[in-house]
């Protein structure tokens, strides 16, 4: 596919970024379409009862022990499946102190406390 | 407010929840109310390079608390992800929220209707989510201030079917959702400072019509009262541009208070396309049974099943179980109070929502800051109960209560403000006042029974307001 | 003394053959002569460096040094590294002073490091040529006029030109083994979860890795040792437990099962590349390997699933800088989406805001399901590729590159044809794998190297099979010849 202007245009805005063309002489829409026609190779791939995979630390991405094929002396790991592969908590507690002052020396533009932005209407 | 009856409301309501953790949902940063701008946000709430979340065990507990209490199902696996889009109080330029999988499915609340009736609203999903910053307008000459400190609270989204047909009712889930979350702990529901945030999605039919008409979003209204002006007027709003063969535009408003109408918000949210992605950042959130039973057994009696207890036990009406369980804090204070005064659920009951609450409105104090605990107050009715006092001389007794540490017991004596019950006495203080006024006495029994009353202020003029009221009735009504 | 391996180094410095000063400030002097013209490093951090080795000597006298105290290393510019300039090779944090330390960098602080200079990289990570730096590329040392390989290039480079014993690196298609590859040098990918991301600045989460890069395994297996285990600040990290990597190097791998994908020695292969390969394969069937042919049928779906996946992820984790808590910010924005927009477009490079915009287009509403979703399903059938082929054979070996090096330029024109240098390397991030590179030989003087891959946390075993083969090559013992080029 090709893209539109258009079409660029709404994916730059909804990006924050202004379409320029770049160093290497092409438009962005050029390299963009190349790109695209690139990607769209997985377009005709058959996946069918494939479960997406967000993360390698899925169900059945590990082996169910760790460790288990090696000839090696890799000791096998003490976790099961369910342990590595849900999200781990932590408890509730206060842990970050006050450090305003440090990190507001690195904001761009700061008064009082605040981040400043060009002022935001809302109404 | 117009009832058109060719006209249905229909009302859906999401409910931002702020949690009462300790610390953010995904850091270990402050999260108490009021603290100086950005003192509260540290490195990974302030989106900084290389940092990374880490999800707080408390805030799924609660997620888990509201889900069993709305008996929603409680998802064995949910998954954060991210919402994407630009705006100066988000400071990764995404806000880690949940979509296809919410922690919490398919609840339901119910509540009564003015009419008694009982209505039931099915709850679509609970889900837990970041807390943006807060945007400061005020001119910094053209700039405005954006204070971090909130990013990153969490929040529980509750979001309703769109079961509601008018404002009162949109009025009353809320209320009932607002003192859910309190009795559960886990969120103080302070609307004026956020804790509670709703917005409701608003549209009208035909009466008979089953598809729904084009919603507007009335966002962040802060108190009840409003939600239901709100509300109203958009229901007008829409109604009126039908009728009028316009069309309603989906689109965001905000209500305005002084006016009393709702207007469309400037597009904060446009166009937007969230994108929505499972946040790679974070595993999915897995929930063994085991869990939901541990949360499940630290349940407290939740508000409906003590409004019934209530009602059963100590044979109160329906509306005086409702106030009286209206909060956490006051059912418990009412409980206090009836064993206190051994065991006198009718007059503690009146003495709490009548003097106490009038006492507490006035002063504009709540409940957990009454100057009376309700040992005291249980006390003193404990002596109404007993006939020690009379009724009016314990009105007296309350305002000492109030302005003292002093018990009901020590006051009484203090001031010997015994009720005087021997019959003899008072027919002494009788005879003497009858003797002491004949004409009135022979106007009285010529007819004029209005002066009765003047005989009994009389008698208690006499005994110090102690005598006891029935006793003075009856003897007097025998001497006259 | 700047040719000696961490190995070397560590044992010198326990015996007290030299200091951690000396050791320092020779590298410092060589860096000094030589930055200029390869530009491997972004800020050399001579002062800090040398008081740290002061400090690191002390240590060493009392005997219970570590076998990393008083070395000095290098970190690719994407680790936060507190109080330094922490810059990811873009204009967007050229002002940026981290206020954190990064776990990696925490951990070789503790053990004692040395910390030299941060490295030159491709900006935000994406890159296979370090040609996009905001300062300018980095020059392979073995030839000035071609590319060291990215996104890790300044690190690799650096050790190559023996400029640093050892660096870090990231890898999130291909970046640590593919100019390790390229520059003749040793460079390892753990698996994902194995190394901390806390602190290495995010391009696609769910594949990058931070990992050593330096001459040899026996040298990687050293910095790997310090660099891997669980960390309670990233949710990603794994809790298993780290072997002794050092220890296990000299295991036998008589028996050992090597699988050699058809797919890797296709079409596209430079048949110079495919000669070493074979090479390095009679040298592990001499140390009693076996070899065997397996099929990765997916394979060539790897490249366009990656470019889905990875722009995806890195349009959303790149959202954060827009000029308003840190990095560059743009001058009289006229209103907020001005300040968004000028300072986002003025501060990222081209190949930045490439991927920013393919990643927005893949997740937007409608296209979703066809390109994010279907690619994080094709990623499962790649995954699964590897996993059959695991219950076959114990490690998987191929060429790392294609190609050698390439001119500075010469692919900058189309930006596929450069995507494609990652061939080989990207499905093994895709499927969280452990990956090395090792050198294998050289094409018109020029090096190419021999990736070996893993099962999952199988990063020993890897180390093992390349260490055996340095015990028979010298590959990795070759050095670019400075003194006459530069």
């Amino acid at each position: 596919m090709v893209f539109s202007q258009k079409a660029i245009n709404q994916i730059a805005h909804l990006a924050r970024l202004e379409i320029k063309n770049t160093s290497n002489g092409h438009s962005i829409q050029d390299d963009l379409t190349r790109i695209v026609a690139m990607i769209d190779q997985i377009q005709g791939i058959n996946t069918q009862g494939i479960e997406p995979m967000s993360h390698p630390l899925e169900d059945n991405s590990l082996p169910s022990e760790v460790g288990e094929n090696s000839e090696t002396n890799t000791p096998s790991g003490s976790n099961t499946q369910k342990e590595i592969t849900a999200q781990r908590t932590r408890p509730d507690l206060v842990t970050e102190p006050n450090q305003r002052d440090t990190l507001l020396t690195l904001a761009p533009l700061a008064e009082a406390g605040l981040y400043l932005v060009p002022q935001v209407i809302e109404e | 407010m117009t009832t058109q009856s060719k006209w249905e409301t229909v009302i859906g309501l999401e409910v931002h929840v702020q949690l009462l953790t300790k610390s953010k949902l995904f850091s270990g940063a402050a999260t108490n109310y009021g603290a100086e701008p950005n003192t509260q946000a540290c490195i990974i709430d302030l989106g900084f390079p290389g940092i990374l979340p880490v999800l707080n065990e408390e805030a799924v507990r609660m997620a888990i608390k509201l889900g069993l209490a709305i008996n929603a199902e409680i998802a064995p696996k949910s998954v954060f992800a991210r919402k994407n889009y630009f705006y100066p109080d988000l400071p990764k330029g995404y806000q880690i929220s949940q979509y296809e999988l919410p922690i919490v499915a398919k609840g339901s609340l119910s509540f009564s209707l003015e009419d008694g009736t009982l209505k039931k609203v099915n709850i679509t999903r609970a889900h837990l989510e970041e807390d943006a910053g807060k945007s400061l307008h005020e001119d910094f000459h053209g700039y405005s201030g954006i204070d971090l400190n909130r990013a990153g609270i969490p929040l529980i989204e509750v979001v309703s079917e769109p079961d509601l047909r008018s404002a009162k009712e949109a009025v009353a889930y809320l209320k009932t959702l607002h003192s859910l979350v309190r009795y559960l702990e886990i969120s103080d529901g302070n609307m004026q400072e956020g804790s509670f945030r709703c917005d409701a999605n608003v549209s009208v039919r035909p009466r008979g019509e089953t598809k729904l008409g084009t919603r507007a979003e009335i966002k962040n209204v802060n108190s009840f009262r409003f939600v239901e002006k709100a509300i109203n007027f958009e229901v007008e709003r829409q109604i009126d541009l039908l009728e009028s063969g316009k069309p309603v535009i989906q689109e965001t408003r905000l209500y305005n208070a002084d006016k009393d109408e709702t207007r469309p918000m400037r597009s904060k949210e446009e166009a937007n396309d969230y994108r929505y992605f499972p946040d790679p950042d974070l595993l999915p959130v897995v929930i063994q049974p085991d869990l939901i039973e541990r949360v499940r057994k630290t349940l407290p009696e939740l508000p409906h099943e003590k409004t019934a207890r209530f009602e059963e036990a100590y044979g109160l009406s329906k509306y005086d179980a409702a106030v009286l369980t209206s909060s956490r804090e006051l059912a418990n204070y009412f409980e206090t109070t009836v064993k206190a005064s051994n065991s006198e659920p009718k007059l503690s009951a009146n003495w709490v929502m009548g003097d106490l609450l009038g006492a507490l409105n006035k002063a504009n104090l709540d409940i957990t800051q009454s100057p009376i605990q309700a040992e005291r107050l249980g006390g003193l009715i404990k002596r109404i109960s007993d006939k020690t006092i009379s009724g009016k001389i314990a009105k007296t007794i309350f305002d000492a209560l109030w302005n003292s540490k002093e018990d009901a017991d020590t006051i009484i004596q203090k001031q010997g403000l015994q009720q005087v019950t021997d019959t003899s006495a008072i027919e002494a203080i009788i005879d003497t006042i009858i003797a002491e006024n004949p004409s009135q006495v022979a106007d009285y029994r010529s007819g004029k029974d209005k002066l009765f009353g003047f005989f009994v202020g009389q008698v208690m003029k006499a005994s110090q307001g102690k005598a006891n009221p029935e006793q003075v009735n009856e003897i007097l009504k025998k001497k006259l | 003394m700047v040719t000696k391996t961490l190995a070397e180094l560590s044992l010198g410095l326990k015996q007290k053959t030299f200091s951690s000063v000396e050791i320092t400030k020779a590298y410092l002097e060589r860096i000094q002569k030589f930055n200029s013209k390869l530009n491997t490093f972004i800020t050399v951090c001579a002062e800090t460096a040398l008081e740290e080795a002061r400090l690191a000597d002390k240590h060493l006298q009392t005997g219970q040094a570590e076998p990393l105290t008083g070395i000095p290393l290098a970190y690719k510019d994407i680790f936060c590294t507190q109080g330094i300039k922490t810059s990811c090779g873009s204009k967007m944090l050229d002002n940026f002073i981290a206020p954190y330390d990064a776990t990696v960098a925490e951990k070789f602080k503790t053990a004692g490091v040395v910390l030299v200079g941060k490295t030159n990289m491709d900006e935000f990570a994406m890159g296979s040529s370090n040609e996009n730096s905001y300062y300018g590329p980095v020059k392979n040392p073995w030839d000035l006029n071609v590319v060291p390989g990215g996104s890790s290039g300044g690190s690799t480079a650096a050790v190559a030109a023996r400029l640093i014993a050892g660096a870090i690196g990231t890898d999130t298609g291909g970046s640590i083994r593919q100019p390790a590859a390229l520059c003749g040098v040793t460079g390892l990918k753990p698996t994902y979860g194995r190394v901390s991301r806390y602190g290495m600045v995010a391009f696609a989460s769910s594949l990058d890795q931070g990992g050593p890069i330096a001459q040899t395994a026996e040298d990687c297996a050293l910095l790997l040792q310090s660099m891997a285990g669980f960390d309670t600040k990233d949710s990603t990290s794994v809790n298993t437990p780290v072997p002794n990597y050092s220890g296990l190097l000299n295991t036998s791998i008589k028996g050992l099962k090597i699988g050699l994908p058809k797919e890797f020695f296709g079409e596209g292969l430079n048949p110079t590349i495919e000669g070493h390969v074979q090479n390095a394969i009679k040298e592990l069937e001499k140390l009693g390997a076996v070899f065997k042919e397996i099929t990765l049928p997916n394979t060539g779906l790897s490249i366009p699933v990656y470019y889905v996946i990875a722009p995806a992820e890195c349009s959303s984790n790149l959202s954060r800088y827009d000029g308003v808590r840190f990095g560059y910010r743009a001058k009289d924005p006229k209103n907020l989406e001005d300040l968004y927009k000028q300072s986002r477009t003025e501060a990222f490079g081209d190949e930045v805001k490439r991927r920013i915009l393919i990643g927005t287009y893949v997740l937007s509403s409608g296209y979703y399901d066809a390109y994010y979703l279907q690619a994080q399903k094709v990623r499962k059938l790649i995954s699964n590729d590897y996993q059959k082929a695991f219950k076959e054979v114990d490690i998987i070996l191929g060429p790392t590159t294609p190609t050698p090096a390439f001119n500075l330029g010469a692919k900058t024109a189309d930006p596929v044809s450069m995507y494609l240098c990652d061939i080989y390397t990207v499905s093994v991030n895709l499927a969280g794998l452990p990956g090395l590179s090792m050198p294998a030989g050289f094409v018109n003087n020029l090096p190419i190297g021999v990736q070996l891959i893993g099962n999952y946390f199988e990063e020993a075993r890897i180390l093992n099979v390349a260490h055996q083969f340095q015990k028979v090559t010298d590959w990795h013992k070759k050095m670019p010849p400075l003194g006459n080029t530069l």
